[in-house]
C-alpha cells in the first residue's frame, strides 16, 4: 500500500511565456499570413481585371481599323492610323500601331519594330519594345501581303496594382501594429491582475493575509478575484477554526484530567495501602495513556489539514537528524538484543519540519523494535532523494493487514505482545504526506520494510491510497 | 524561589501554588494576563510561570510583551496544549521551557529549579567537580574519584548534563530536549536504556550509586560518597 501527495509547486513562469502574450503572439503571426494571402488575392484580381480591359480596348480598336480597312482601304487605314497614334488615352494606356508587308517590313505606325506574335492565329500578348517599354498587343492579317498590329501600353495598369499593394500593406502594417501595441498592453495588464490572484494564493500558501483591493472593474477577471478572496479565506478560516478546534479539545480534555490527576496525587500521598496506591498509580498511567493519545490524534489531523502548505518548512539536515535517533535507539536496540544497523549517507537535505520529521522515523524505529525478537535486525537507511526506509527481520506485516497498517488504531500483527494505541504508523503517514513523501510497504522477503520517498521515486507501480 | 503565576483557573493555580510552597517557594498568583504584565514589571521574580489559553490574551503575546517592557526573568509555559508542535510555537515565541499539562509535581519543580540556574549565569568552568565525579569539559573525558571513565560521546552528553545540574532533578522530558533536541516523547524507553548504561559505566567498581532514580520524573546525580 502507498500513500502519496505532492506538495512543492513549480516556481512561476518566466514574464513572456503567459498565455496572453502568446496568444498575441499567434495573433499578430495569424493577422500577418491572412494580410499577405488577401493581398495576394487583391493583386492577382486587379491584374485580371486589368487583363480584361487591355484585352477588350485593343480588340475594339482592331475591329475598328479593320472595318476602316475595308470600308476605305490601305491609305484611309493608315491616315486613321497616325490620327489615333496622337491622341491620349484618358485611361493613360497609350495606343501603338503598325501596318507592315508580310515578313515584317513595317509600312506605316509608330511601331519601330514588328512584335513577335502570330498573325496567322491573329495572337495576342504581353510584348516588351527595344526601350522596355511593356505593351499588350494583337496581330491580324488584312490582305495577302498586308499586316496589322494594335497595342496598348499597360505601365498604368502596373502603377496602379503597385499602388494598391503598397496602400494595402501600409493600412495592414498600421493595423497589425496597433493591434499587437493593444495586445501586448492588453496581455500586460491581464497578466498583473491575474499576478496579483496568484500572488494572493502565494501569499496565502506562505501563511500571509492576502488582499486583491484592486481587483475590481467587475468582469470575469474580477470575478475569479473576488471567488479566489472568498476560497482563501475560508480556507484560512478553515485553519483556524481547525486549530482552535484542536486547540480547545486539547484544553478542555487535559484541564480536567490534570485536577484528577492532582486529586489522584492527593490521594496516593494520603493512602498507605500499597495495594490502592498501585491501583492509584494505574490510574495515573491511564490519564497518561489518554493525553498521548489525544495528542496523536490531534497531530495526525494537523499534519493532514497541513498537506501541501509550505509554511514552518526549512532546510533539515536528514543525515544529523539520523544519526542522532541511531545514538538514541542504539542502546535500546542493544539491550533489547538487536543489531540496529544505520546506512545513512552524508548531506541528505531536505525542506521540512524538523520535529515532524525525526518523529516520522522514530515512530517507525519505534514500532520496529516493538516487533523484531532478540537476535534481530532493523536496518535505518537514509538517502539523497530523500529516501527512508526502517526495516527488519521480524515477523513482518500479514498479508490481510497491509492494507491497512496506516490506518489510525491497527497495530502491525495480530499477535502484538506490547500495548500500543496504534497510532504511530498513522502519525508517520500523516507526517510523511504533510511533506510531499509517499510511504508505504516495500516488498521484502522477510520482516516489514518501510519505505518513504517523494511519489516520482517509488520503484514500483502501486495505486496510491 | 520566588515565583509569578498568570494562571485563570482557580483550582489549577491553588494544586500548583501548593505544591510549589511544599518546595519552599513563594508563588504569587494572577488570573489575568494584564494583571500579571503589571505584576511581572512591578515585582522581581525568579521565574514566572504562564498558562497558554487566557481568557484575555494568548500566553504567547504576553512573552513577547515581557520581553519587550524588559523582564528578563525566565519564563515557563505550564499548558494544556501539550502537542510537540505546541512546544514549538511556545519555544520560537521566546518561553525558556514548556511544560504540558498533566504533569508530575517533580517535573515542575526540577525544570524551575533549572530555568533559575540558568538565568543566575551559573557558568561552567572548564572542569566540573561535584562529590567523586569530575567532567573535563573541553577535554570531553569523565573521571570519578580520579578514575577516568570511558564514554561514548553521546554519553559524555548525558554525563556533562547531568554535572550541570549537579544534585537537581533531571527529567526525562529536559534530557529529550536538551541532549537529544527532541520536543516529544518517543513513548519507549530510550533514555531510560541510556540513562542505564551511563549509570552502568559510572558505578562499575564503586559501591554506592552514581544516580538516583526519581520515580515517575527522572534522575538526580549523587555525590559518589
Amino acid at each position: 500500500m502507498v500513500t502519496s501527495a505532492t506538495l512543492f509547486l513549480p516556481p512561476p513562469p518566466p514574464s513572456d511565456d503567459s498565455i496572453l502574450a502568446r496568444w498575441v503572439r499567434g495573433a499578430i503571426l495569424l493577422s500577418l499570413a491572412a494580410l499577405a494571402l488577401l493581398l495576394a488575392v487583391v493583386v492577382a484580381q486587379s491584374w485580371r481585371s486589368s487583363e480584361a480591359a487591355l484585352g477588350e480596348a485593343v480588340d475594339t480598336d482592331m475591329a475598328g481599323l479593320v472595318d476602316i480597312y475595308a470600308s476605305g482601304g490601305r491609305d484611309e487605314l493608315i491616315r486613321r492610323m497616325a490620327d489615333r497614334t496622337v491622341l491620349s488615352s484618358f485611361d493613360g494606356r497609350q495606343a501603338h500601331y503598325a501596318l507592315g508587308k508580310a515578313g515584317g517590313a513595317i509600312l506605316a505606325g509608330d511601331l519601330k519594330e514588328w512584335p513577335r506574335l502570330s498573325v496567322a492565329l491573329s495572337q495576342a500578348d504581353f510584348v516588351d519594345l527595344a526601350d522596355g517599354t511593356p505593351l499588350y498587343a494583337r496581330a491580324t492579317r488584312l490582305g495577302p501581303d498586308l499586316d496589322l498590329v494594335v497595342a496598348r501600353e499597360y505601365a498604368p495598369d502596373l502603377r496602379a496594382i503597385w499602388n494598391l499593394a503598397a496602400i494595402f500593406l501600409a493600412t495592414g502594417a498600421v493595423i497589425v501594429l496597433t493591434v499587437w501595441l493593444i495586445g501586448r498592453r492588453a496581455a500586460a495588464r491581464m497578466r498583473r491582475r491575474l499576478s496579483r490572484i496568484t500572488e494572493a494564493f502565494r501569499v496565502a500558501e506562505r501563511g500571509g493575509n492576502p488582499d486583491m483591493p484592486a481587483l475590481l472593474p467587475r468582469d470575469e477577471i474580477g470575478e475569479l478575484a473576488e471567488y479566489s478572496t472568498r476560497s482563501i479565506a475560508r480556507a484560512a478560516n478553515l485553519a483556524r477554526t481547525h486549530r482552535h478546534m484542536s486547540d480547545h479539545i486539547a484544553h478542555e480534555i487535559r484541564t480536567p484530567l490534570t485536577h484528577l490527576d492532582h486529586r489522584l496525587v492527593t490521594c496516593l500521598h494520603t493512602n498507605t495501602d500499597p495495594a490502592q496506591q498501585g491501583e492509584i498509580e494505574k490510574c495515573r498511567a491511564e490519564i497518561r495513556g489518554v493525553v498521548t493519545m489525544l495528542d496523536s490524534l490531534l497531530d495526525i489531523a494537523a499534519s493532514e489539514a497541513r498537506v501541501g502548505d509550505q509554511t514552518g518548512l526549512v532546510s533539515v539536515d536528514l543525515t544529523d537528524l539520523a544519526e542522532n535517533l541511531v545514538e538514541l535507539y542504539a542502546a535500546s536496540a542493544e539491550e533489547e538484543g538487536v543489531s540496529l544497523k544505520p546506512f545513512i549517507e552524508p548531506g541528505v537535505v531536505f525542506q521540512g519540519e524538523p520535529m515532524q520529521l525525526t518523529r516520522l522515523i522514530s515512530n517507525l524505529l519505534d514500532n520496529a523494535l516493538k516487533y523484531v525478537p532478540r537476535g534481530g535486525t532493523v536496518r535505518l537507511a537514509v538517502s539523497a532523494g530523500p529516501v527512508i526506509e526502517v526495516s527488519d527481520d521480524g515477523p513482518g506485516i500479514e498479508p490481510q493487514l497491509r492494507p491497512h497498517v496506516f490506518e489510525r488504531f491497527r497495530s502491525g500483527t495480530q499477535t502484538a505482545a506490547k500495548t500500543s494505541h496504534g497510532l504511530g504508523l498513522a502519525l508517520a503517514r500523516a507526517i510523511a504526506q504533510r511533506h510531499g513523501l509517499t510511504i508505504g510497504l516495500a516488498p521484502s522477503a522477510k520482516g516489514a520494510h518501510f519505505l518513504i520517498t517523494p511519489p516520482a521515486l517509488w520503484p514500483h507501480e502501486e495505486p496510491a491510497s | 524561589m520566588k515565583l509569578l503565576y498568570i494562571e485563570d483557573s482557580a483550582d489549577a493555580a491553588a494544586d500548583v501554588s501548593a505544591l510549589l510552597a511544599r518546595q519552599g517557594s513563594q508563588v504569587v498568583w494572577e488570573k489575568e494576563g494584564e494583571a500579571g504584565l503589571r505584576r511581572a514589571a512591578m515585582e522581581e521574580f525568579d521565574a514566572i510561570i504562564l498558562d497558554r489559553m487566557l481568557p484575555d490574551m494568548d500566553g504567547l503575546q504576553i512573552v513577547g510583551r515581557l520581553r519587550e517592557s524588559g523582564v528578563g526573568a525566565p519564563v515557563l509555559m505550564l499548558s494544556a496544549l501539550g502537542r510537540s508542535s505546541n512546544r514549538v510555537e511556545g519555544l520560537e515565541a521566546g518561553v525558556d521551557d514548556y511544560l504540558a499539562k498533566p504533569f508530575e509535581a517533580d517535573e515542575l519543580v526540577a525544570r524551575l529549579k533549572a530555568l533559575v540556574r540558568r538565568a543566575e549565569g551559573r557558568s561552567h568552568s572548564a572542569i566540573i567537580i561535584y562529590g567523586q565525579f569530575e567532567c573535563h569539559v573541553k577535554a570531553r573525558t569523565a573521571f570519578r574519584r580520579n578514575q577516568h571513565i570511558a564514554l561514548s560521546p553521546k554519553e559524555f552528553e548525558l554525563y556533562r548534563y547531568f554535572m550541570e545540574n549537579a544534585g537537581e532533578v533531571v527529567t526525562r522530558d529536559m534530557l529529550l530536549r536538551d541532549v537529544w533536541k527532541m520536543n516529544f516523547d518517543p513513548q519507549t524507553n530510550v533514555v531510560d536504556v541510556n540513562i542505564g548504561r551511563l549509570r552502568r559505566k559510572l558505578e562499575a567498581g564503586f559501591e554506592k550509586p552514581a544516580l538516583e532514580t526519581i520515580w515517575g520524573s527522572g534522575y538526580r546525580l549523587t555525590q559518589g560518597e
